[in-house]
């Protein structure tokens, strides 16, 4: 490892998370006599050294470690809520019930997979109900339609928003689970499962998603025909999870025991 | 009468060992690496309340994975990868919500027509990181801000150099900047 480089720099010189390294004391042998001759030698690295040094005593002026401490130890309990995979928005229940329905010429899937035909299938409609994820660029531009079952690569950058339609009141819950066995309820945020109104057309939930990370993430959209928690939607996911040893492209349909009702929709997403 | 006694032994409970106190593995890591989160997170959000929030998170990551952070080549090195991802996801957060506002404002304005329904707004944001993908966003934060080589950064990331290269002179271009490495 050449810990002075000169790609980053006018010169050779140590870059910064180099330096930072160096004053935490990450490097010993050979490594450290190499960095700790260089700052003694070079004038512009031995002042950025002592810019991180400042650099962590105003820190520790300014954030004592007793508050430091209090707040990794109060986030530790009570984790933020999670930026990621919002759907969104505080009244999103509300806009959804009135939301203008949107009527979609939706196209084949580009490249549906052959997980539905192994798993017992997800049909595009079941007992008058439907379900579509449309994908598009953060620009708006270039949109496409994906049909449940379907497998797509997501570009960077590109978010995913679903819709639905259905011929009689449901309950929907959305559910995801990515190739680290993480379940999420995408939407409602909570728990509990969401009322929709009938809708002739495709009606979209508010606001789009986004996947953040790498690898696979499969999104399931359940609607039903009776209250659907939303802990129990994560439960089954979670089982299908495990029957198919975390493979996400071999997941077999969600099981709710006793519950008919229950009609699943699925899309598998490779993340950039 | 001489007679043989036997010792008896019985088994006297030790103490359990004691467990290592958080509070000392806390304070190294703020003595060693609180600085350089906290900037990282300031730098990014350049709001200091949040920064501060952000990096609480951060470290309590690290508390959470302890032993696998620990045995990381670099500590400091995952925490500013850990710290860049997560500033980066608030600020895609909060500009996802002011997209809300608008998509909300836009839907109660739409009749139901057969268009497409824009997703984003374009022209949603002006700063430059902003106008990225996310991972052209930490390879450009790696790569200029912690001035990591091309190999370090295409390491951390999981990604091919000539990749990060691509996705460097990708937001060279967008700066209208030349990008030679």
């Amino acid at each position: 490892m050449t810990l002075v480089n000169s790609e980053a720099n006018s010169g050779p010189h140590v870059g910064d998370l180099g330096l930072r390294r160096f004053r935490a004391g990450e490097f010993s042998g050979e490594a450290h006599e190499e960095i700790a001759r260089h700052t003694t030698e070079c004038g512009s690295c031995r002042a950025k050294l002592r810019l991180l040094q400042e650099e962590q005593r105003q820190f520790e002026r300014d954030i004592p470690f007793e508050r430091f401490a209090g707040g990794v130890e109060r986030a530790c309990r009570v984790p933020r809520p999670r930026p990621r995979r919002r759907w969104a928005v505080g009244g999103a229940v509300g806009l959804l019930a009135v939301a203008a329905a949107l009527l979609l010429f939706l196209r084949p899937a580009e490249d549906a997979g052959d997980w539905p035909a192994r798993s017992g299938g997800f049909n595009q409609t079941k007992g008058g109900v439907s379900a579509v994820a449309r994908i598009a660029a953060a620009s708006g531009e270039a949109q496409r339609s994906l049909l449940p079952a379907g497998t797509t690569k997501l570009q960077p950058g590109e978010r995913i928003r679903l819709g639905y339609s259905t011929a009689g009141p449901s309950y929907l819950a959305v559910v995801s689970v990515d190739d680290a066995g993480e379940i999420s309820a995408l939407y409602p945020d909570g728990e509990g499962s969401l009322l929709v109104e009938p809708t002739a057309h495709v009606t979209f939930l508010p606001d789009s998603l986004e996947l953040t990370g790498s690898g696979r993430e499969r999104v399931f959209l359940f609607l039903a025909a009776q209250p659907l928690d939303g802990a129990v939607a994560k439960q089954a996911v979670s089982e299908a999870h495990a029957q198919a040893k975390g493979d996400l492209g071999a997941l077999p349909v969600p099981v709710f025991q006793g519950r008919g009702d229950v009609r699943p929709f699925s899309w598998l997403f490779f993340k950039p | 009468m001489v007679g043989r006694q036997t010792p008896s032994f019985q088994v006297i409970a030790g103490e359990p060992p004691a467990a290592p106190d958080p509070r000392i593995e806390l304070r190294e890591l703020y003595q060693k690496y609180g600085a350089s989160v906290f900037g990282r997170c300031a730098y990014l959000l350049k709001d200091r309340s949040q920064a501060e929030d952000a990096m609480q998170d951060v470290f309590a990551k690290a508390l959470q994975h302890y032993a696998g952070f620990r045995a990381e080549a670099s500590p400091l090195t995952w925490l500013m990868k850990i710290a860049t991802h997560h500033c980066l996801n608030l600020l895609r957060s909060q500009r996802a919500g002011w997209r809300g506002r608008f998509e909300r404002e836009a839907r109660a304005q739409a009749d139901n027509n057969e268009r497409p329904q824009v997703f984003e707004m374009r022209d949603l944001v002006c700063k430059m990181l902003a106008r990225t993908d996310p991972e052209t966003q930490a390879a450009a934060i790696h790569y200029h801000v912690d001035e990591m080589t091309l190999d370090e950064v295409a390491a951390l990331l999981g990604r091919s150099v000539p990749t990060v290269r691509k996705r460097l002179q990708e937001f060279a271009t967008l700066c209208g900047k030349e990008f030679s490495a």
